[in-house]
């Protein structure tokens, strides 16, 4: 095959999406797709892993298939190609009603983008529409979920590599933001990708995004330095563990200053998420208080601040929580709030969440009857059942991710509680070849030096790109209202 | 689920809680119909179509634990404690338990709502010559049925919708107009985040949607009273003929045009207790049942003992007859 030239790839670039150059690793894995290759792209999160199918488009026979864990995110996803008109756009959920679903199916070929969730997939009939329209690209995005190593290990991936010989695709490209080694060669061996697959790995390091940790000894402090953050008066994005924590922290910061912030997670009607988008898009909503799943969703290329009011769930999801922040390259600030009760809340969680080979062994034995399980482990003792695997296997697998959960969560509280340079922890924890990181006062810091607000004072957030408009996420008159709409 | 939401739905006398729970999802059975009837929960029939019985029992413990609630889980009664009678006079008090809005004269409110929210998007955008954007409802029913719509009444429509709006916000009570219009948005206008909406009406975020379902009732009310002035939002947001669906329909017909039940029974394919069902649907559902037709007569004095006969003396015990015991046989249901 001969090499696609890279000049011609620009121009397309230019003429189609308006960008001048490609982010790093996009040209490298669409040359690969180009030339017939699978790839697997393993790229941190904002740096445009939608674009590489986007941009696939008109060089594919048939459709493109993305399988996506989360519903929020193929909505967004979707909603991004309709908004840039570059192709029918099908999203088949379990929010779609039986009969819509089924219009869908029908009339399958007539789109170019079809998103789906695992779930959806492992259905015969949809599997058999999709035989028939031919595959021109498989895309399987946050493809880590498919190792039982990765912390989102998600039993409904593990049998998309039976499916995906089954569905034939001209072309497959697997993405993910986050993979060590062993997810990585989980990720090849169990989607069944030749040996050929093109890898490309890009360092998880953000240097424009400042890293802070921020050590607080109760809850009244972090509010207050909550609050001293929020006054920066930058595009920012909160995460909290729970719904009632998103809305809780929403409504405490509208009391101090009305229509700053809005709350986000699963508990919203498809109507209002779509609705707080395109308000923080437009710069009249500050604040954005998410749940981390949702905060997945979230795309908004100025967000300078974003702080993790509680830990999250693991280092990974850190990672990629704090990547939504300054993608448009310019000067952002990570904030993680650590709390000294943070290490036994999280440990507990672990704990709680372990599956005893006990309660494997009986829900093998009597699946009808599933004693001592919550939903979530109900669902990946299901699977692994489903996948035909016997109880010792299952038991012997669970018994190796709940050593590595442990080892994971040591690591990310070594980051949590380290005094190195945090960038440098980020990088030798995630990239399987560590860059050099020459730390600045620009890199890192941990509570209590420098300041906060000494901080804030030297990075300046509010002056990287001056707000367009003033929030305005207030009520109004409803013939006011009636006059703007029309 | 917010808990205390589930409050409005009990009473200070003991109450069946799953009966309740189907209500609210909208399982329609006549034991589930009658213990809506009897509750005065018919009109908030289908309130929470995704309602999971884990999340409703999960309430109903954090209700017993607060002491608004007394459970007797053998039976499956709830009772409100005289501190729960408190705390559901102090929601009510809130006004956004949707009394406006019924079921079975309007359909499902979520759909209702969702059209009329598709339909200022797409004007709103249309106006402002936005064509690229995300519909605010991936529902392929709800954005097929705006398109027709539009497309039916095209420029005439968009403006007319403005125009009608408008006017039924000056006839409906202001805090009503100013919960429908600052539920709009679109991609010029993006309106306001429904937090931002609730806390201004001092509400939660639970509430909030069930205050708009119950403006948005008080708005199908009005525009389908006064429907020849308000043409475009009629069309937009259709109201069912009939309660009824369209094989329970087809038998109240049949009982409303004369036919005998023995007639009835050997015209129809179906089984004599379906039928039966159907009619004592219609006997639940319109306002004005035939009680004085022919075949219901007929299956009274055939059996009295029997079951159908037993929920029809249940259905008048509950008053349910009261206007309507000379009703003659043109009332019910209307099918043009
Ligand atoms: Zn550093």
């Amino acid at each position: 095959m001969t090499e696609i030239d890279l000049t011609k790839l620009q121009t397309e670039l230019q003429q189609r999406f308006g960008f001048a150059t490609f982010r790093p690793g996009q040209a490298a894995l669409l040359q690969a797709l180009l030339a017939g290759r699978d790839a697997l792209g393993i790229l941190p999160t904002g740096s445009g892993k939608s674009l590489l199918y986007q941009f696939m488009s008109p060089h594919l026979d048939g459709p493109i298939l993305v399988v996506s864990p989360l519903i929020a995110l193929m909505a967004d996803q979707a909603s991004r190609i309709r908004r840039q008109n570059l192709g029918k756009v099908a999203v088949i959920n379990s929010q779609l009603a039986p009969d819509e679903r089924q219009q869908l199916l029908r009339q399958l070929g007539d789109y170019r983008f079809i998103f789906m969730a695992p779930e959806t997939l492992q259905q015969p009939v949809v599997q058999a529409q999709l035989r028939q329209l031919g595959l021109g690209l498989l895309v399987i995005d946050e493809a880590h979920c498919i190792s039982s190593w990765g912390p989102d290990f998600r039993p409904s991936y593990l049998r998309l590599g039976q499916l995906r010989q089954q569905l034939r695709p001209r072309l497959t490209l697997a993405l993910t933001a986050t993979a060590n080694t062993r997810v990585r060669q989980d990720i090849l061996t169990n989607l069944r990708l030749s040996p050929e697959t093109f890898v490309y790995q890009a360092s998880v390091d953000r240097p424009n995004i400042y890293l802070r940790l921020q050590n607080v000894p109760d809850d009244q402090t972090k509010w207050q330095q909550t609050q001293q953050l929020v006054a920066e008066q930058v595009p920012t994005l909160i995460y909290v563990a729970t719904r009632r924590e998103a809305e809780e922290v929403a409504l405490r910061l509208n009391q101090a200053q009305p229509g700053t912030a809005a709350f986000y997670h699963a508990g919203l009607a498809t109507i209002e998420r779509n609705q707080i988008q395109q308000l923080f898009l437009k710069d009249q909503l500050r604040v954005v208080v998410a749940t981390s799943a949702f905060g997945m969703g979230i795309d908004k290329s100025n967000l300078r601040l974003v702080i993790h009011y509680q830990l999250p769930a693991n280092f990974e999801s850190y990672l990629q929580e704090i990547g939504r922040a300054g993608r448009d390259g310019l000067q952002a600030l990570a904030v993680i709030f650590v709390q000294p009760n943070d290490q036994q809340r999280l440990s507990q969680r672990l704990q709680t969440n372990q599956l005893t080979p006990g309660l494997v062994q009986r829900f093998f034995d009597q699946p009808q009857d599933p004693v001592g399980l919550n939903p979530g482990q109900q669902t990946v003792l299901q699977a692994y059942q489903q996948a035909g695997m016997p109880a010792e296997q299952v038991i012997a697998i669970l018994q190796k991710t709940a050593q590595l959960r442990w080892r994971q969560w040591e690591n990310f509280w070594a980051y949590l509680t380290s005094q190195s340079c945090l960038r440098q922890q980020l990088c030798a924890y995630f990239d399987p070849d560590p860059p050099q990181i020459q730390h600045d006062e620009l890199c890192c810091s941990e509570a209590p030096a420098p300041r906060l607000s000494a901080l804030l004072q030297q990075l300046k957030l509010a002056q990287v790109v001056p707000a367009k408009t003033a929030p305005s996420d207030q009520i109004r008159d409803p013939f006011v209202i009636l006059t703007r709409l029309f | 689920m917010q808990a205390t939401i589930l409050l409005v739905t009990f009473a200070d006398q003991p109450r069946r809680y799953k009966a309740i729970f189907y209500l609210l999802q909208g399982k329609q059975t006549i034991s589930n119909l009658f213990a809506g009837q009897e509750y005065d929960l018919l009109n908030q029939f289908h309130l929470y179509p995704n309602l999971k019985w884990s999340d409703y029992q999960a309430s109903l413990r954090e209700l017993a634990q607060a002491g608004l609630v007394t459970l007797d889980s053998k039976q499956a009664l709830v009772t409100l404690t005289a501190a729960g009678q408190t705390a559901r006079e102090q929601l009510l008090a809130r006004d956004f338990w949707p009394r406006a809005y019924d079921y079975w004269r309007m359909g499902a409110a979520l759909t209702q709502w969702t059209r009329l929210l598709l339909a200022v998007q797409v004007v709103s955008n249309l106006d402002h010559q936005i064509k690229h954007y995300q519909p605010l409802t991936e529902s392929i029913n709800v954005q097929g049925h705006v398109k027709r719509w539009l497309r039916r009444w095209g420029r005439q429509g968009s403006q007319g919708l403005a125009r009608e709006l408008g006017q039924a916000f000056n006839a409906l009570p202001p805090r009503t107009a100013l919960i429908i219009a600052n539920s709009f948005w679109s991609d010029y206008d993006p309106g306001v985040s429904a937090g931002s909406l609730a806390q201004a009406l001092g509400l939660t975020a639970a509430e909030l949607p069930l205050a708009q379902i119950d403006c948005l009732g008080q708005l199908l009310t009005f525009v389908h009273g006064h429907a020849a002035a308000y043409p475009v939002l009629a069309q937009l947001l259709p109201v069912p003929a009939s309660p009824l669906n369209a094989s329970a329909g087809w038998t109240y017909q049949q009982v409303l045009s004369g036919k005998s039940w023995t007639k009835l029974t050997h015209d129809s394919r179906l089984k004599a207790s379906t039928l039966k069902e159907h009619l004592l649907q219609a006997a639940i559902l319109c306002p004005d049942f035939a009680l004085t037709a022919p075949a219901i007569q007929q299956l009274l004095t055939l059996d009295p003992d029997g079951y159908f006969s037993q929920r029809i003396q249940e259905l008048t015990a509950l008053g349910q007859f009261q206007t309507t015991a000379q009703s003659s046989q043109q009332g019910g249901v209307t099918h043009d």
